[in-house]
């Protein structure tokens, strides 16, 4: 019969700090270990990410080299616009996002034209998308336009296109697919085009609607590293860098000492809007085989420009790549993507917060680990039979490889179903620190027990 | 004898060098009818187009259409639909260097200058 041996009131009261820490996350520190146990499982798996949606996704990117080349200025004037979204138009890409938002009219007043007419020149062109039958998407910030403090796309512009909801909060790092907003509910860039991508392709399944879209949970955007390989034939790639797998452990490790395993280059196939410029018939045909039929998105990359976003692998990115990069999930994973594990609110579990099954998962885990360590100080189970008492007690490797044995376990489930990982590094850390002394004890004595046994051989 | 060998010459090369651009072909079918600020008007069949070049009248580079007389009505056209000789400008592809990512840590704690002054 087994008996649970009693615990102090020290350890107990260990416990549950651990369990508060745990759950209230006070200082943001196990944020900060979940935050790069994330980061870092991405960078080890990029290199197996599948490339089915690099295939079908192009940037094209706005940047300094087109404005000098054309001698224009940003924010670029609609007359210079108009005529890279015609070229693009040429090219029939399958669906446009346009990454900027249309706030503010900086029409130039141009003799004998009413004022604020120059923008109708880029709305003529965007008119010419929708007879085209090529869907065109705006970036919107889902707010009405002239309430206090609020932009939004000029109507002159949303008449002709539809509107993607490019700003939110509350989702942390993750990627939402929709969202309310004043507007109505609005689904985001990468999900409007995946909804375009699937009236050509085979998708298992897609929300019904925008409200549908709001009710699934949000992304863990997932990065891949490896370039494609069309992306030499449009571009110099020769500063580009890809670490393998063994620089990323380096990284890991020694990140301290300089060691810059990092992928400097976006993984999406990325043309600069110079590129659309080309009039040799060849190149033109070069630039048609990269966008026809593509799921294109165009952004910007100005000096002075604060759209960024952070990438796991590569470090600050213009904010169009994450659109591309979560629009490359779904066309890789569909609705099957990465995300968090619901949290208990969503099970119907009132009062939970924000906490989430994970979490409790995690505080499953710690508990034993705490229980673990108990059995290091006394023996967690007394055994009696026969009248005999025997105890089991575990050795502080043993209880360590327990800890490490469930957590690769709990790991390697979380990412079979497509969930965020574990946090891995904050577990380990803890369970190290819990354990550590009494490791270290064990070695000491080990070393003890060997000089005696020298000593007492050499006195024979 | 030189001078009615420069003018003969110049008479034999004028032709070409001020020859107007004339449009080749059509590569978009349908092909798409503008009007001066680029709003689609209408969309004309290949077939139903000149086979033999026609002449570009006019060149508005700000909005990179052409000017160009279809059966008698003046109508502009975008130069992405058709091809043109001798070419309106010729851009050869950049190849630049693909931009690279910055460092996590990166920051730029400045705005772009739009210009100064309040236009009151």
């Amino acid at each position: 019969m087994l008996t649970l041996s009693r615990f102090s009131l020290r350890q107990w009261l260990f416990g549950l700090s651990l369990a508060l820490i745990a759950l209230l996350d006070p200082i943001g520190l196990a944020s900060s270990t979940d935050d790069a146990s994330s980061r870092w499982l991405n960078r080890l798996l990029a290199s197996g990410y599948a490339d089915a949606g690099q295939r079908q996704v192009v940037v094209v990117l706005i940047d300094d080299s087109y404005l000098l080349r054309n001698d224009t200025y940003w924010p670029l004037p609609y007359s210079e616009q108009s005529k890279l979204f015609k070229r693009l138009l040429a090219y029939k890409p399958g669906a446009v996002f346009i990454d900027l938002l249309y706030s503010h009219d900086h029409s130039r007043t141009v003799p004998g034209q009413a004022p604020r007419m120059e923008s109708q020149v880029l709305a003529n062109v965007f008119e010419r998308y929708r007879q085209q039958g090529i869907p065109l998407m705006l970036a919107n910030s889902g707010l009405e336009r002239g309430m206090e403090g609020a932009v939004n796309v000029l109507p002159r512009l949303a008449q002709v296109s539809a509107p993607a909801l490019v700003s939110w909060s509350g989702y942390g790092s993750q990627y939402p697919l929709a969202m309310p907003t004043p507007l109505g509910v609005l689904e985001t860039p990468a999900l409007q085009l995946y909804r375009e991508y699937c009236r050509r392709h085979t998708c298992a399944s897609l929300p019904a609607d925008a409200t549908a879209a709001a009710q699934l949970p949000p992304m863990t955007v997932q990065w891949g590293v490896h370039q494609s390989p069309l992306q030499a034939h449009v571009a110099d790639i020769g500063a580009c860098t890809v670490p393998g797998l063994i620089d990323q452990l380096l990284q890991a490790v020694f990140w301290k000492l300089g060691n810059n395993a990092r992928s400097n280059c976006a993984y999406n196939l990325t043309l600069s809007a110079s590129d659309l410029e080309v009039t040799d018939p060849d190149d033109q045909a070069l630039i048609r085989q990269l966008l026809q039929g593509k799921l294109v998105l165009v952004g910007a990359r100005i000096s002075g420009t604060g759209d960024v976003t952070l990438s796991p692998l590569h470090g600050k990115l213009p904010g169009v790549y994450l659109h591309a990069m979560a629009l490359d999930n779904l066309i890789n994973w569909g609705m099957d993507y990465y995300r968090a594990t619901p949290s208990l609110a969503e099970l119907g579990i009132p009062y939970s917060g924000s906490v989430d099954v994970l979490d409790v998962i995690e505080l499953a885990l710690l508990a034993l680990i705490t229980l673990l360590k108990g059995t290091l100080e006394a023996p967690l189970f007394s055994v009696t039979g026969n009248g005999q008492r025997a105890r089991l007690r575990l050795e502080p490797l043993g209880a360590w490889a327990v800890v490490v044995l469930l957590l690769s376990g709990l790991s390697v489930g979380l990412w079979l179903n497509n969930y965020t990982p574990a946090n891995v590094l904050g577990l380990l850390l803890l369970s190290l620190t819990l354990f550590s002394a009494r490791i270290q004890a064990l070695f000491e004595n080990r070393a003890q027990n060997q000089s005696e046994l020298s000593t007492q051989g050499a006195q024979r | 004898m030189s001078k009615t060998f420069l003018f003969l010459f110049s008479a034999l090369f004028s032709h070409s060098l001020l020859a107007a651009p004339m449009i080749e072909a059509f590569t978009d079918d349908p092909l798409p009818v503008l009007d001066e600020q680029g709003k689609p008007l209408r969309d004309i069949a290949r077939n139903s187009l000149p086979k033999q070049a026609i002449e570009v009248l006019q060149w508005n580079k700000e909005l990179d259409l052409v000017q160009v007389d279809l059966g008698g009505e003046k109508v502009w056209l975008d130069t992405m639909s058709v091809r043109v000789n001798p070419p309106l400008n010729i851009v050869t592809m950049p190849c630049q260097k693909l931009s690279t990512s910055l460092s996590d840590d990166h920051q730029n704690n400045s705005t772009l200058g739009y210009g100064a002054g309040c236009a009151k």
